[in-house]
């Protein structure tokens, strides 16, 4: 009796197994149809035929970085819009995002030369935590601060920096040759600083410049709002880095309040 | 109709986004619940399908005149959707209440007997998931497109580029260790 049992149960278990797997998948589901927003935003992926058969040729495609081809459908809607609320013609190639799990707070970086290119950096829990207003703020940052890194007399008071690395370098060379190091030195040091703090200066009022040009495109309240949340996400958003305000400065000039330092916490006004 | 298909993939073959728009509208539901029904995720589903037909387009040039669109189509959902899960490892995440709910099923009157229900369709899920994060990649690969797309032996090797052979001896591996996993587990 016992061995018949036994038997049974053996005869059963692949039985068991395939209705778990059955179960597991559940049973065949009737068409979902997706919303014509799902259309618009496969659209813009699409590109041309001829784009696809270059992609298809070239086999150095496989050395493009993975992280531009896998920016979250929603970062590429929201960049969608806000590229064409500012007239902008805008390819999914243009934004690339990844995710660091040691990074604090969510960055972005807009190019000045080249392509323009918009490089969004985001914390591993900002995907499930960010919300549309930041992210709309940091998408418009990124976009406007390439449009703003591009105009003429940014880029010419970037060639003159440039030849001032230049001039700095001939002198170093030039006091070498000449046996006059202690007077180069100083000199092509002074001069590097300056051009430093000079491209710092440069990057600041880009900054500047890019937060007022993104407000006629957000809204000035989607654009503060954006700024908070932003700045509450931060662990310090009084602190500056090398050519990047503090978000405390970008809300000051953009939405004309202040962030409070309260019992430890900073809290924001306004 | 087909001839009206052929015409379109002609088209997007040659650049047409509107005649892709067509083929989008006509099977695009049907590539969804596909994708919905593999990883159980609805917002991972719609990655999915537009991954594949963004593929698709690309490979609309190369597409063999005569032959249907939607297995052409599929064959290519099904890939993406087996890279996508592995490259997102959803094994690894938690069953959620929200995906148990089957789309297709609308909630009852008694809606503590089916949450009940949906917390027991939860557990056990976990459980086979559990397992299936277990096998390799190829294991899951196989299991995924016999169990979660109702395919064939021959069908999956056609869809992985294999023999028959490697399908049938690749599944009877993953049926072995799964049922080894699953008896750990019940114990």
């Amino acid at each position: 009796m016992k061995e018949q049992n036994f038997d049974k149960s053996k005869q059963q278990e692949p039985l068991d197994l395939e209705k778990r797997l059955t179960a597991y998948y559940g049973p065949q589901l009737r068409e979902q149809p997706l919303s014509q927003a799902s259309w618009q935003n496969l659209r813009l992926r699409l590109g041309s035929q001829e784009d696809a058969e270059r992609r298809h040729h070239f086999s150095w495609r496989f050395l493009r970085k993975r992280s531009q081809a896998h920016v979250p459908t929603s970062i590429q809607d929201a960049f969608a819009r806000i590229a064409s609320e500012a007239h902008v013609s805008s390819m999914p190639s243009m934004l690339s995002c990844s995710l660091k799990p040691q990074l604090q707070e969510p960055a972005v970086h807009g190019s000045w030369f080249g392509r323009r290119k918009i490089r969004l950096i985001l914390p591993l829990n900002a995907v499930a935590t960010m919300g549309q207003t930041e992210l709309d703020v940091l998408l418009a940052t990124g976009l406007a601060r390439s449009i703003c890194g591009r105009k003429l007399t940014y880029t010419l008071g970037r060639l003159l920096l440039a030849s001032v690395v230049l001039i700095a370098s001939l002198v170093l060379i030039l006091s070498w040759m000449y046996h006059v190091p202690l007077v180069g030195f100083p000199i092509a040091i002074a001069l590097c600083i300056s051009v430093l703090w000079l491209i710092h200066t440069q990057a600041r009022s880009i900054a500047f410049h890019a937060d007022m040009l993104m407000v006629p495109w957000l809204g000035r309240g989607h654009v503060c709002s954006g700024l908070h949340a932003l700045a509450d996400r931060s662990r310090s958003p009084r602190r500056r880095r090398w050519g990047e305000p503090s978000l405390a400065e970008r809300i000051e000039r953009v939405c004309g309040t202040r962030v409070e330092v309260k019992d430890n916490e900073l809290t924001l006004v306004g | 109709m087909a001839t009206c298909e052929a015409e379109l993939i002609e088209s997007a073959a040659h650049g047409d986004q509107e005649a892709f728009r067509h083929l989008w509208e006509t099977h695009h539901a049907a590539a969804m619940a596909v994708a919905l029904r593999l990883c159980h995720q609805r917002a991972l589903a719609e990655e999915i399908t537009q991954g594949a037909f963004l593929l698709a387009w690309r490979g609309l040039p190369r597409f063999q005149k005569g032959s249907p669109f939607r297995p052409w189509l599929m064959r290519i959902l099904f890939r993406h959707a087996l890279d996508v899960m592995e490259k997102q490892r959803t094994y690894l995440r938690p069953v959620s209440l929200d995906d148990a709910i089957e789309p297709d099923v609308p909630f009852g009157r008694d809606i503590h007997m089916r949450q009940a229900d949906l917390q027991e369709q939860v557990a056990q899920r976990e459980e086979v998931q559990q397992a299936l994060a277990q096998l390799s990649a190829e294991q899951r690969q196989v299991i995924a497109l016999r169990y979660g797309a109702d395919l064939t032996e021959a069908d999956i090797a056609q869809v992985l580029g294999m023999p028959v052979g490697t399908v049938k001896s690749r599944l009877n591996r993953a049926r072995e260790r799964l049922r080894e996993l699953l008896k750990e587990e019940e114990r």
